[in-house]
């Protein structure tokens, strides 16, 4: 524990974070594509068609990842969050920021798939349906978050203020999982599991396993690409910024 | 994909890729030019502090 903590506090200096991201970053990305390319190839092409929705279930593939993403990132940027209203570490405050866009990202393609699955398959684009709804909470509460810490001027208050929304928000999260548990819902409820047996058809699984590995890995290459790109803009003034951008030639 | 919705299926997977590929390069595009905005001010306080010496 004394080593991991020992750990993150050397890694979380701005200089060592430069060093950490830039050797890290397109490890993640490089997977992540890899993935990604397997993951699409194999939705598209490689499965057979759902027996009961036709091609359009093909959607799903970058559907599911992306809703759990927009989950399991809100849960992220909630640690992160946490560590840095607690331990004041500069480095969690641009973590939580640079979640908060991925979130955002992910939140979106959720619900525009979503919505472009919804007509042909439900006949409308939009339904004011718990899961939707919850969900739609979700993409404001990730605006919210990214306008509070825009709007304030001072970077290290407003990263406190956007950590203190974060640790409200997370409270959206359950809601949107159990969302189709708790209440009587068009979107149908939970076909894939982690633990225990899955709704999904095996042979139509692997893409999806993959995409989500895809996502996994994309969040953690984007988060320290984002994440990096803020360090430096903060750190302008700093000699090691200094050096990195060739101007002390 | 020989079905109807086929352009459904299409469109969402082109905007998964548009959202990524936006994910992927507003970083890069962010680290660049704060690269460049240091290197900038940096040679302008170098060209001012040797105005003044003279």
């Amino acid at each position: 524990m004394k080593a991991l903590i020992l750990w993150f506090n050397t890694t979380g200096s701005p200089p060592n974070f430069e060093r950490f991201a830039a050797r890290w970053t397109p490890i993640w990305f490089t997977l992540a594509f890899l993935c990604l390319v397997i993951g699409t190839v194999g939705g598209l092409f490689l499965v057979p068609a759902d027996s009961k929705q036709g091609e359009i279930f093909r959607i799903i593939y970058i559907h599911v990842p992306a809703a759990w993403m927009s989950l399991f990132v809100f849960i992220a940027m909630a640690v992160q969050a946490f560590i840095a209203l607690v331990w004041r570490i500069k480095i969690s405050e641009l973590l939580t920021i640079a979640s908060a866009h991925i979130g955002l990202i992910f939140t979106a393609i959720t619900l525009i798939t979503g919505s472009i699955w919804g007509k042909p398959t439900w006949g409308t684009w939009w339904t004011w349906d718990p899961r939707l709804t919850s969900e739609l909470v979700l993409l404001f509460i990730y605006l919210g978050i990214i306008g509070l810490y825009n709007a304030i001027e001072d970077r290290r208050s407003a990263a406190r203020a956007a950590a203190f929304l974060v640790l409200i928000g997370v409270i959206n999260v359950p809601i949107v999982h159990f969302s189709v548990t708790w209440w009587n819902t068009l979107h149908q409820g939970e076909t894939i599991r982690l633990v225990g047996e899955s709704k999904m058809a095996s042979e139509l699984m692997w893409p999806l396993i993959v995409m989500t590995l895809a996502t996994k890995f994309w969040f953690l290459g984007s988060v320290l690409k984002r994440t990096r790109a803020m360090n430096l803009e903060h750190e302008a003034g700093k000699d090691w910024a200094r050096k990195l951008a060739g101007a002390d030639q | 994909m020989t079905h109807l919705h086929q352009e459904f299926v299409i469109a969402a997977y082109i905007i998964f890729a548009l959202a990524l590929l936006w994910d992927f390069l507003a970083p890069q595009f962010s680290y660049r030019k704060t690269l460049r905005s240091i290197y900038l001010r940096a040679r302008r306080n170098k060209t001012n502090s040797r105005d003044q010496a003279q």
